[in-house]
């Protein structure tokens, strides 16, 4: 195909139809971001590489909340209460049993998925926020749990250690802070691609008809009450696995970490970032984990305070989030400055197939 | 005996003030279906107010209640109308909202608090204290428990008993049908904002009197008064009120005689198991605006 070819079809695409990127411009913004993620402990002091690790731990339960409330509509502030499952079964069988890493993860994962599953269950009865409420009260019955304690002792207020327990990933040595990011970049990257998944496959498109409408969806033969809870035991998982690593990567958890202001938090992640665009939960997680080390953010109340003004601004102005804002914010920039420098009147037609 | 009386009283001076806020967020659900999460945090706004009149201004604590109450009331209308009027077509992004609100409300009050993030505590207001059978019963629990006898008592006479109450619960039953009929259904909102608002700010100056509070403790109010008035039948007034001394005695109780550490968890437990069994309420309540 010519270069002229190509640039009007280019520039069809950016005029005509549904604004969308092209395959270029998904694929810069992919390659940039892949890069610079690949890049942090490069650039970054210690210290921001350790919080940059954090912050890809917590953005892969962000991807989990971010699966069921973009796909299937439902949203949570339980989550902070599943993570902590993760982590408190990572921590308490690594101490008391003697467990792995490799062992205790998917233990995590499968009961932060069976403790999701249970929680799910008033789905069945209850819609909208009703459900919120139930989500609320379960976070803060979680952490009532944990400082209350079992008969871990020191797992009550004070917390639990978790020293030395990184393995080697497939006889890397997880010595150095940035090995341990890169292990936490390979999780993430296996995140985004279990949620690219589930999106494109059969359940989501249930998930996303259930959210569209459930008297609808029920009329043509979905089981809701199915969807609903099979949805909210998967985001479990990720959360789950999240949890498990979160401990061994801080060395030290304790139930304030877990509370119903950080089940806040990782919704606010979710909807600063948006549930919807593959990279939203991430940037989300980012930006809510790296605000606080700007430096006129040296008032750690001023930080919160704009946290909570960000998310009332962000539902009531922008209720898709940033990367939907970005991008609608680049899309008219690109078709202005195109329309200005190509002076194309009437876009050629060209055929082109509409993909979901 | 004298100690179960004690924890009588103990519990329904608890029972009094998440009945005060319960009211509140079950008048405001009711009207407009929007879930209030940052109640708590204008409960203890109207504490911090209180005790900053008394102690801080070296007044009286009986004008630091009434100023907690009509700023806390001002406060309450400002939200309704600088921010949650332009969610009640959708009550979710209202509750996140209002989630938005509470890390708002919370860290602002830190800031303007002269003693920061600390314990603020303000010595009883009324000294008496009633010796029955025995049991010392202190007459500042008396008070908050008659003061909110009383106040709520008007309340539901309004709600139940006059035009304007009618009105109200018309428009909760049908926002659209009752506007249709002439009912200025926005200045109702309007006005249960207001009025949950005063009623969270003398519920916050009577909780003030009656233990120490931080600016953090607003979030665990909040979720009594809406376990309270999800076991009442959320937007049912009454059957909040009720639920809301069953829960203060409750908690009472357990703290005297069971493991005080978990009396916190009642009032989840409580609600989880009204959402999976009963999920309009105990006493079946006004459904508000269909949830979505």
């Amino acid at each position: 195909m010519q270069m002229k070819t190509v640039a009007r079809n280019h520039i069809a695409d950016a005029l005509s139809g549904p604004r969308r990127w092209t395959t270029v411009e998904r694929a810069v913004v992919i390659i940039g971001v892949g890069l610079f993620i690949l890049l942090i402990p490069e650039f970054s002091t210690s210290r921001h590489l350790f919080l940059a690790t954090v912050a890809g731990t917590t953005a892969i339960a962000v991807y989990g909340l971010a699966v069921i409330f973009g796909q299937a509509g439902i949203l949570s502030l339980a989550h902070a209460g599943l993570w902590a499952i993760g982590a408190y079964t990572g921590a308490i069988f690594f101490r008391e049993f003697g467990w792995s890493y490799w062992a205790v993860l998917p233990l995590g994962i499968v009961f932060a998925s069976i403790a999701a599953a249970l929680l799910a269950y008033p789905a069945l009865r209850i819609r909208g926020h009703f459900f919120l409420i139930a989500t609320f009260g379960f976070g803060e019955l979680v952490r009532i749990v944990l400082e209350n304690g079992g008969g871990f002792e020191s797992g009550r207020r004070l917390g639990l250690i978790v020293q030395g327990g990184m393995p080697d990933f497939f006889g890397i040595g997880l010595q150095s802070a940035s090995s341990i990011y890169y292990v936490t970049v390979a999780y993430l990257a296996l995140a985004i691609l279990a949620v690219y998944l589930i999106r494109r496959s059969g359940f989501g498109a249930t998930m996303r008809a259930v959210r569209e409408n459930e008297d609808l969806s029920e009329s043509i033969g979905i089981r809701i009450a199915r969807t609903k809870i099979l949805a909210f035991t998967m985001s479990g998982a990720f959360t789950g696995a999240a949890g498990v690593h979160y401990a061994f990567l801080l060395k030290h958890i304790e139930p304030s970490l877990f509370g119903a202001q950080d089940g806040i938090e990782l919704a606010l992640m979710v909807l600063l970032g948006g549930a919807v665009p593959l990279l939203g939960p991430l940037l989300g997680a980012g930006v809510v984990l790296f605000v606080p080390e700007l430096p006129f953010a040296e008032n750690p109340n001023f930080v919160q305070i704009a946290y909570g003004l960000a998310l009332i601004l962000l539902i009531l102005l922008l209720p898709r989030g940033l990367v939907s804002g970005l991008k609608a914010l680049y899309v008219e920039a690109r078709d202005l400055l195109i329309r200005l420098f190509a002076s194309v009147r009437e876009p050629p037609q060209a055929p082109r197939s509409e993909r979901t | 005996m004298e100690i179960f009386l004690q924890q009588v009283i103990n519990g329904l001076s608890i029972g009094a003030v998440i009945a005060l806020m319960a009211l509140g967020v079950t008048l405001i659900f009711g009207l407009t279906g929007l879930v209030m999460f940052a109640h708590g945090e204008l409960l203890v706004i109207g504490g911090f107010l209180a005790w900053f009149v008394t102690i801080q201004l070296s007044s009286s604590f009986w004008l630091g209640l009434l100023f907690a109450i009509v700023a806390v009331g001002l406060i309450g209308v400002a939200l309704e109308r600088g921010v949650f009027r332009f969610t009640f077509d959708s009550p979710i992004n209202g509750f996140i909202v209002s989630l938005g609100l509470i890390i708002v409300l919370q860290h602002l009050l830190v800031e303007l608090s002269p003693v920061g993030a600390s314990i603020v505590d303000l010595p009883a207001p009324i000294t008496t204290v009633f010796d029955l059978g025995g049991a010392r019963i202190p007459a500042t629990r008396v008070l908050v428990v008659g003061a909110t006898l009383a106040v709520v008592a008007l309340m539901l006479w309004a709600i139940y008993r006059s035009g304007h109450g009618r009105a109200l619960r018309a428009s909760a039953i049908d926002r659209d049908t009752a506007a249709l009929m002439g009912i200025p259904v926005r200045r109702y909102i309007m006005v249960v904002f207001l009025v949950g608002s005063l009623l969270a700010g003398l519920g916050g100056a009577l909780m003030i009197g009656l233990f120490p509070i931080d600016p953090f403790i607003g979030g665990r109010f909040v979720i009594k008064a809406f376990a309270v008035a999800l076991a009442g039948g959320l937007g049912n007034p009454l059957g909040a009120i009720l639920a809301a001394f069953g829960l203060g005695l409750a908690e009472a109780m357990g703290t005297q005689y069971f493991q005080p550490e978990w009396s916190e968890s009642y009032a989840f437990i409580v609600m989880i198991i009204i959402l999976l069994v009963r999920p309009r309420g105990l006493l079946t309540g006004l459904q508000g605006p269909p949830a979505r």
